[in-house]
Order: C-alpha cells, then structure tokens, then sequence
C-alpha cells in the first residue's frame, strides 16, 4: 500500500493545516489513517494514499452542501439507525431478489433490514456478480462479514478472498497492514469495503 | 409501563444510590451512587464516586467526584476535583480546580484555569488554557490559547489557531517551582510537534513547528521550524534550523 507524508498530502491537495485537524477531529478522517512513523527530526505522519486523496477529495466536494456532522455520518464505517425493506432493497438496486432469497436461506423470514445487514446484502451482491465465486465461497464470506466487520468499528477495511489448491478462504483486513500470500495462493476477490460502505450509503 | 416524573435525590450523610435516571442529583456528603445514571442537574460538593457512565445537562463539581466510567455533559464546572477514568463529552467544560482523564477529553469549548490530566487526545473547537495541562496523546483543538502560568505539555499540538503567551506571573511562578522542587523546571509549554495555520510560540520546547505563517517570540527552544508563507523570530530563543516549503 503506498503512502503519502502529511506535507505532500497539504501541498497535492490545497488543503491547511486547521482542516486537516477539523476534519479528523469531526470523524471525517477514521483515526487508523494517520500512521505515525519515526523520522530524523522526530514524528512524521503518513497516510493511505489512495484512500485519503479520495477521502479528500470527497469532503471539498461535500462541503458546501453538508455539514461536517453530516459528512461524519456518510463516512462512518458502521452507522445510521436505517432500516429498509425488501422491495426498497431490489429498487435501490442493493440487491436483486434472487440474492435477497438466497440471503433469507436458512434465517427466520423477515421484511425489514438493519444497515448491516443491507450491507451484507449489498456485498453478497457483488460477490456474486463478480462471478469469480462458488455460491458455497459466497456464503462463508458473507458469514464472516456478518460476524466480524460490524465490531471492529471501522478498522477491518477490506474483504480479501484467496484460493489455494482450489479450496477458499475468506479474510478480513485491517487498513494499515499489507498482507503477503504465498505465491501458490491466488487472490480472487478484493474489496475495499469502507469505499463500498460509502457507495452503499450514496444508495440509501 | 407508566411513565412517572423523574425523582431528585440527596445525598447529606454517608450513602448509597442505586444508578437510574434522575432529576436533580445533590450530594453534600459522603455518597456513591452504582450503576449508570443520568441526571438533569448534578451538583456534588462531598466526596462521591460514581461506578459507572453518567450523564447530565448541567454539573458542578466544588467536592470531589470519582467517575469509574464514561461522562457526557452539556454543561460542566470543576472547581474541586474530578477522576474520569473513561471518556469525557462535553459541550462546554471549565476546569477551575482539577480534573485527571483516563482516556480521551472532547468539548466545543473547554477552559482550564486549574489543571486537566488527559491520558490520549483532547479535542476541542476552543481550547483555552490559564493554568496547567499534560495530555499524553494529541490536542486538536480550532483555536488554541494558551497562557503560560505552570507546566503544559503535550505529545502532539494540531489546529488552526495557536497562540501560547506567559502569563503575568510567569516569571515568578518560575521562582516559586525553581525554589520548591529541584526537577521538570520547565514551566512553559512543552510538545514534540506543533502544527497549525497561524502559529505564535513564546517559552515552548518543541522538536517541531509547521505552519503557514510562524511566529517564534521570546524564551522559545525549537528543533526545526517549516514555514509556508512567513517565519519571524524574536527576543532569545532558538531555532535550530528553519526551512521555506513550497507553496
């Protein structure tokens, strides 16, 4: 993952120094992204750069619309007291209805959907539309996702889905550390799931 | 279930509560009260500990008050004693007396006249100090005044606007410590980085400032000083290298 130092990011950006501490005290900016590391004239701070470029670039677009209390609340990786029902869910395009029955497989019948699990509709959707998995792989993705992503507050950040000898495994990974396979390994799936959270949210 | 009006409750001697949800909370002697609670006003002039998170409107702490939890206040005064050992959440705090943190302080407008220990970060729109701080982590705060009365220190110091001036009695609060303990002499603002927009310095030990304009007054020791636009240094103090970034 490369990162970028808090100077270039100021000087690619435009932005000062009072926005940058605004926008991380408000939780616009999630706290894993600034990666302290030791330099000759003491502390530096880097970040993510793919992420916090797009980040930014999404916050000076928003903000002459939105509060900074608003944006918080789209950027927050597990958020708003939302619920949705299935025909909202096949309208909005979150999933379709095949993967809505596919979902409610094996889980007591219901009509409304809390956000996570709107998410994990959403992801098993484009699991699936991906096409590069079994229905099988899917599921116990989709499992793991359930089960883990909403406690870890934002720190897990992506969906990592690896075959080996054709068996899958499924993993979650926190942002700021690389993962390494070895090189019989082969990843098939990969998604940044803050950024699909967010494109979840621009659905809502 | 019915819905009754929330009851007060007073504690004058030496008693105990249960938590729940309260209308005006007086404690005067010797009180705890176990168990979250939340209360519209909270007045504790005693000694109390509260086991568990409380939350109020109003506050005002002259006794001392123990919190083994999280506090959210709209409207806090400290003028004896508070341990938080969790969180602190508040729209406005003043901190005559003292106040020690165990994790994090936030606040729109957060006012230390007294002294405030925060253990990680502490962030506030408006962050105005007149007396002493350690925070061990980051102070992110808008607009960041301090006036220099006894030690403040801080890990990292981040914002847009960030003035540090002595006080009045700096000199002879110096005098005072030099006499009374022999060690940690240093009764300016020490911090390992210093970032804002609009920085003015006197008496601060920092390895680093970077700002857009910097201004660097009296009694100042700074490692390293990066400037965007304009770097001024005055008085004694010293910097040991300053260097123009790029626009």
């Amino acid at each position: 993952m490369e990162q970028i130092s808090k100077k270039e990011l100021l000087d690619l950006t435009d932005i000062s120094y009072g926005q940058l501490y605004r926008w991380k005290r408000k939780g616009l900016i999630p706290e894993e992204w600034f990666i302290r590391k030791s330099t000759f004239t003491g502390q530096e701070t880097f970040f993510p750069k793919e992420e916090i470029l797009a980040r930014v670039e999404k916050i000076k677009n928003m903000k002459d619309d939105l509060s900074l209390e608003d944006m918080a609340e789209k950027f927050s990786p597990m958020p708003a007291e939302v619920r949705l029902s299935s025909a909202d869910l096949v309208e909005r395009k979150i999933a379709s209805q095949s993967v809505l029955d596919l979902f409610l497989k094996g889980r007591k019948e219901q009509t409304s959907f809390s956000f996570e699990e709107t998410f994990a509709l959403y992801t098993m959707n484009n699991l699936l539309q991906s096409g590069a998995l079994t229905l099988e792989e899917v599921e116990s993705a989709i499992k793991l996702l359930t089960e883990h992503y909403p406690k870890s507050e934002g720190r897990v950040s992506e969906l990592i889905v690896v075959r080996k000898l054709g068996v899958a495994a499924s993993l979650l990974v926190s942002t700021a550390s690389p993962v390494f396979f070895d090189e019989t390994v082969k990843i098939v799936y990969r998604a940044n799931l803050s950024a699909s959270v967010e494109a979840l949210k621009m659905l809502l | 279930m019915e819905r009754r009006a929330k009851q007060d409750l007073k504690i004058s001697g030496s008693a105990s509560a249960g938590g729940g949800s309260y209308n005006n909370v007086v404690i005067s002697g010797q009180g705890n009260i176990d168990g979250d609670f939340d209360c519209a006003d909270l007045r504790i002039s005693g000694a109390s500990k509260l086991d568990g998170n409380v939350e109020a409107l109003t506050v005002k702490i002259t006794g001392t008050a123990n919190i083994t939890g999280d506090f959210k206040v709209n409207d806090c005064k400290v003028s004896g004693f508070a341990q938080v050992h969790g969180n602190i959440k508040a729209d406005e705090m003043r901190i005559e007396g003292a106040a020690v943190a165990g994790s994090n302080v936030s606040a729109d407008w957060l006012e230390i006249k007294g002294g405030l220990k925060v253990k990680s970060e502490c962030s506030a729109e408006n962050f105005v100090s007149k007396g002493a701080f350690t925070v061990g982590g980051l102070l992110n705060s808008d607009r960041i005044t301090i006036e220099l009365y006894g030690p403040c220190r801080a890990k990292e110091i981040g914002g847009e606007n960030i003035t540090v001036r002595k006080g009045p009695g700096f000199h002879f609060a110096r005098i005072v410590k030099t006499i009374l303990s022999s060690f940690d002499v240093d009764s300016g603002l020490v911090a390992e980085s210093i970032e804002g927009d609009e920085i003015y310095l006197e008496e601060t030990k920092a390895k680093v400032v970077r700002g857009n304009n910097v201004m660097i007054g009296e009694g100042c020791e700074i490692g390293l000083v990066e400037y965007r636009s304009k770097f001024e240094q005055r008085g004694n103090s010293t910097v040991r290298e300053n260097k123009k970034v790029r626009r």
